[in-house]
């Protein structure tokens, strides 16, 4: 058995520790946290809370948080020797993560706020997740990744633009910067994790230019991150220049024709809700594969997608049941 | 003409030409003959040589199935062999307890499942007369040593409510790696008669 065989099988092994669609639903229908914490307090990975009783929604929401680092922790673990995996997967959620503290800084909201959608992994752990929401400026969050040699430092530190942070050449470098190593890395693993990591890249391309669509001024540096497939530069720079967020959705989904991320790209609500849907198609997809090729690293891609999936998922719940929304709308969107 | 003549010129005539009819058909007889025994000439070669392929080909089945009969014979035995071997390391499996190979072996299992399982908590089965030294390595973790007569060496850990299995016990270890074991000592065997 190959160290990555050895991945594969505990991945699986640790999907069976999320929450199956009927446990939320169940969840969902709870009359109030109490009975929701009770529920997480139970099963494989059972919740760590400070006190018994009904926690707040902050509490409950960073004891997720929490639960899903030390999913992610034993996962890497597993993967140890296969570090090809982790830059994949877990530099993803690094990636994701940075993104957020750095839009909660240029948007100044608090440091509570921005760790809200975070998720810790092993390079960037709930304390480096906290000091980085504690800082101010964009300068100040690269020096830090930059002491920790995180390999995103470099990235964050090459956008200089003056006056206000520029998040969209943010994004773009951090999105750059981790699709070279994954590109690399996915190459030494299986044919698996390069779809997934091309389907990914192609995902930040389209969105990138569809928010360029959107939004005013020219921005000729900027250029879609390589080792996409659906979008070369020309049918990118087509989407970027459509002169609105509609036009560029339906050449966006043109691109993505014959791929479940086409319907990703249609309806209303912009970038923001286009993002959304792909991700919930990333995640459908995901299990589907783990389902029909469980012996490649399907099963590892779909299990940080899960842990993520229901982060977000356990998350919106909390807040509908602490709001007291009503069960049918405590869905998320989809 | 006179009729005599004329008798005597219609005799003629007809005599040539029952002469001329005969030689035809004595030409034509000849002409089948000929044929047919050619045709029964051909015949029989290719009679013959389907004959030959046949009995060619069954000798050759026969020397094949002949030579398959005495590879398998030869792989049997082979087979036979390492199963005794095998069966043997088996039943002496309690006897690398001593081995410091082993216990450098053991002791790199026990961390590497403890590294893999980090906090989690698990249970290790190994042979009774281990019991004592993998506890010192996992003291202080959340994993309890259980001893078990089932495991003559090696480890076997469970954890995460049963979902987790990692059998490292030598029965086992002996059966994954049998194949790649098999090619390194078979020379050794063979050579030894």
């Amino acid at each position: 058995m190959s160290e990555l065989d050895a991945g594969i099988a505990r991945a699986r092994g640790l999907s069976t520790h999320l929450l199956s669609p009927p446990a939320l639903d169940e969840l969902r229908a709870a009359q109030d946290l109490a009975v929701v914490a009770e529920r997480l307090r139970t099963g494989p990975d059972p919740l760590v809370l400070g006190s018994p009783g009904a926690p707040t929604p902050e509490a409950l929401e960073a004891a997720i948080r929490r639960r899903a680092g030390a999913r992610l922790a034993a996962l890497a673990r597993w993967c140890v020797d296969v570090p090809e995996v982790l830059t994949v997967l877990l530099g993803e959620e690094d990636r994701r993560d940075l993104r957020l503290l750095l839009h909660g800084v240029v948007e100044g909201a608090t440091a509570a706020d921005r760790l809200r959608g975070t998720l810790p992994t092993p390079t960037l752990p709930t304390a480096a997740l906290t000091t980085l929401a504690a800082q101010t400026t964009v300068p100040a969050m690269a020096a830090l990744l930059g002491v920790w040699r995180h390999p995103d430092a470099a990235a964050l530190a090459s956008v200089k633009a003056p006056g206000p942070p520029d998040l969209l050449a943010l994004d773009a470098a951090l999105t750059r910067s981790w699709a070279a190593r994954a590109t690399a890395a996915a190459a030494r693993v299986d044919a698996e994790l390069r779809r997934y990591v091309a389907a990914t890249i192609d995902l930040e391309n389209a969105l990138t230019a569809v928010m360029l669509a959107g939004s005013t001024g020219d921005r000729p540096e900027l250029e879609p991150v390589p080792g996409g497939r659906r979008f070369p530069v020309p049918a990118w720079k087509a989407i970027a220049g459509a002169g609105s967020v509609a036009a560029a959705l339906v050449l966006a989904r043109q691109g993505f024709a014959g791929s479940p991320f086409e319907r990703a790209f249609s309806g209303a609500g912009g970038a923001a809700l286009a993002r959304d849907r792909a991700w919930a198609a990333a995640l459908d997809i995901a299990r589907a594969r783990a389902r029909t090729a469980p012996l490649s690293s399907a099963p590892l891609i779909a299990y940080v997608l899960g842990v993520r999936g229901e982060v977000q998922a356990l998350q919106r719940l909390v807040w509908a049941v602490a709001l007291g929304a009503p069960a049918a709308l405590r869905r998320g969107r989809r | 003409m006179p009729l005599p003549d004329l008798l005597e010129a219609l005799g003629r005539s007809n005599d040539e030409e029952v002469s001329g009819l005969l030689s035809a058909a004595r030409g034509e007889a000849e002409e089948i003959r000929a044929t047919a025994r050619a045709e029964a000439e051909a015949r029989l070669g290719r009679t013959l040589e389907a004959e030959r392929a046949r009995l060619q080909q069954a000798a050759e089945r026969r020397r094949v199935a002949a030579r398959r009969e005495a590879t398998a014979r030869v792989l049997r035995a082979r087979a036979a062999l390492l199963d005794r071997v095998f069966e043997a390391a088996r039943v002496r499996a309690p006897a690398v307890l001593g081995w410091p190979e082993y216990a450098r072996a053991l002791e790199t299992m026990v961390r590497r499942v403890h590294e893999l399982l980090g906090a989690d908590p698990g249970t290790l089965r190994c042979a009774p007369g281990d019991v004592e030294r993998v506890r010192s390595w996992v003291a202080g973790s959340t994993l309890s040593v259980l001893p078990s007569p089932e495991v003559p060496a090696g480890l076997h850990c469970t954890a995460d409510d049963g979902r987790l299995t990692v059998d490292l016990t030598l029965p086992v270890r002996l059966a994954m790696e049998r194949l790649a074991l098999a090619i390194t000592v078979r020379p050794a065997l063979e050579g030894a008669g």
